[in-house]
């Protein structure tokens, strides 16, 4: 890592310029700098002229400042120094596979993300898409500033003190039982489905959020990486993914009710990690596995991921998508879930290969199993597509 | 949070004290639904408001859209605190701010 740090001045900027243009940077560290002279600024943009692309991270404020009134935040990429929090005292609200989440206060809480599975860029990335989301009305939480907590790097959200709509269709109480199987669950579905509408009809600018199919392609490079399938095979399934439209609307990416926080009535979204824009069988898909595919073959499982049964995870999912497609039809609403399979188990594909729950002996077994149910239902993977 | 509203021919200043928060904001909701009929100029005085959430952020943006096609809206005297939750959250890409 190459750092600048201390006071350059005309003193000695020409021993400055000597050691940069000789180590040609593309990757500045500043978490030393505490001031930046013109005659700094000059050095930096002969490198910049030099190097092409040149980054400089950990700026302090009063620097950036700098960058900022010069016009130089235009011709490098400047990042700022992150602010650091202390989560001592903080109260773990919930852990995931992702990383943990601690209340701040009343009105923040911070997501710290684990190191291994979140690449700093990736986290921005949440970070942009967050942004834009919020600013199109996605009703979401607001995602306030990126922050390094001990090694790691944290953001901090506003608070939605609130539960999942998992747990408030299922947590009613025992004397409501029947009525929170049906009213309040049929109630919950048709907003669940109103809700993606709205998002699948909210348009993003053009190139500002990354394309939902990218997610579908790293499922297929695990499947691929691993010898569980083959090349044809795989050619077949990547091809499927390339054979989804382009389209500038939002995709939350892991639209389920373990994601949909009941707020004062509002239903508020959280984890914008897969944000991004596509065909809105890329959304359908992800519910489809989580609230139908997965309970109906591992019922034990629901609970613990939607906080609700997989008997209300499928009646839900049927309620929702009669009224997403807007068709009543049995048949039509079969054909169509069968026209989702191939799209759904592309995640399968990927998930079997690092599977915690599955013995490596049966995962091979299950491998071949999803594969030709992939496979089997290719040929009409293009009714979902024309139908949304 | 207390609302006042100062209707004058097509333009209405609403005055908003305290917080703008999930509990707040679907009263200001209610409020801008019943008196948008006939208004072409909007005015959100936020001199009192003490603190924003994204319920009235949310608020906000669709007050925002209704007013694109009847008129124009504006947002004044915003604090030092407010103003900082408008520009983390870009929301000083999309309101006018005077």
């Amino acid at each position: 890592m190459y750092q600048i740090k201390g006071k350059i001045d005309t003193t000695n900027a020409a021993e400055f310029e000597k050691h940069l243009m000789a180590a040609k940077p593309a990757v500045i560290d500043a978490s030393e700098l505490e001031y930046i002279s013109s005659a700094e600024l000059r050095v930096l943009l002969k490198l910049a002229k030099a190097v092409g692309d040149v980054t400089i991270n950990n700026v302090s404020n009063e620097v950036y400042e700098i960058f900022e009134v010069t016009g130089f935040t235009e011709i490098l990429n400047v990042s700022k120094r992150l602010k650091e929090i202390n989560i001592d005292n903080a109260v773990l609200l919930g852990a995931g596979a992702n990383g943990r989440a601690y209340r701040l206060d009343d009105e923040r809480i911070v997501k710290v993300y684990n190191k291994i599975s979140n690449p700093p860029e990736k986290i921005r990335r949440e970070q942009e898409s967050a942004r834009r989301a919020f600013v199109h009305g996605v009703p979401s939480a607001i995602p306030f500033e990126l922050v390094t907590v001990g090694d790691e790097l944290g953001m901090i959200y506003e608070l939605v003190d609130a539960n999942t709509l998992g747990s408030v269709v299922h947590n009613a109480p025992e004397k409501l039982r029947e009525y929170a199987l049906t009213e309040k669950l049929r109630e919950y579905a048709l907003r669940m489905s109103d809700l993606m509408k709205k998002l699948h009809s909210t348009e993003m600018e053009k190139d500002t959020m990354p394309d939902a199919r990218m997610t579908l392609r790293l499922w297929a490079d695990i499947a691929a990486k691993s010898d569980y399938y083959s090349e044809e095979d795989m050619q077949r399934v990547y091809d499927l993914i390339d054979s989804i439209p382009v389209r500038n609307t939002f995709i939350h990416g892991d639209y389920y009710p373990g994601n949909i926080m009941v707020q004062n009535d509002e239903l508020i979204l959280i984890d914008m990690g897969d944000a991004s824009v596509g065909h809105p069988v890329i959304d359908l898909l992800g519910t489809y596995h989580l609230l139908s595919l997965t309970p109906k073959k591992n019922p034990d499982v629901a609970m613990r991921y939607l906080g609700m049964t997989a008997e209300e995870a499928v009646r839900m999912w049927d309620i929702l998508i009669r009224d997403y497609l807007g068709t009543d039809n049995d048949k039509a609403v079969a054909d169509l879930e069968e026209s989702l399979i191939s799209f759904a188990l592309i995640r399968s594909l990927g998930g079997i290969v690092f599977s915690d729950v599955i013995p490596e002996e049966k995962r091979r077994y299950f491998s071949a199993l999803i594969m030709k149910d992939l496979l089997g239902s290719i040929e009409k993977a293009d009714m979902i597509i024309k139908a949304v | 949070m207390t609302i006042e509203s100062k209707k004058d021919a097509g333009k209405l200043t609403l005055t908003i004290t305290g917080r703008l928060d999930t509990s707040t904001a679907p009263k200001l909701e209610e409020e801008l639904k019943a008196s948008y009929d006939g208004v072409t100029e909007l005015v959100f005085d936020l001199a009192k408001l003490e603190y924003i959430s994204s319920a009235g952020l949310r608020v906000l943006l669709s007050a925002q859209k209704t007013m694109n096609k009847q008129g124009s809206m504006k947002v004044i005297n915003v604090g030092e605190e407010i103003m900082e939750i408008f520009e983390i959250t870009g929301f000083t890409d999309i309101l006018n701010i005077g």
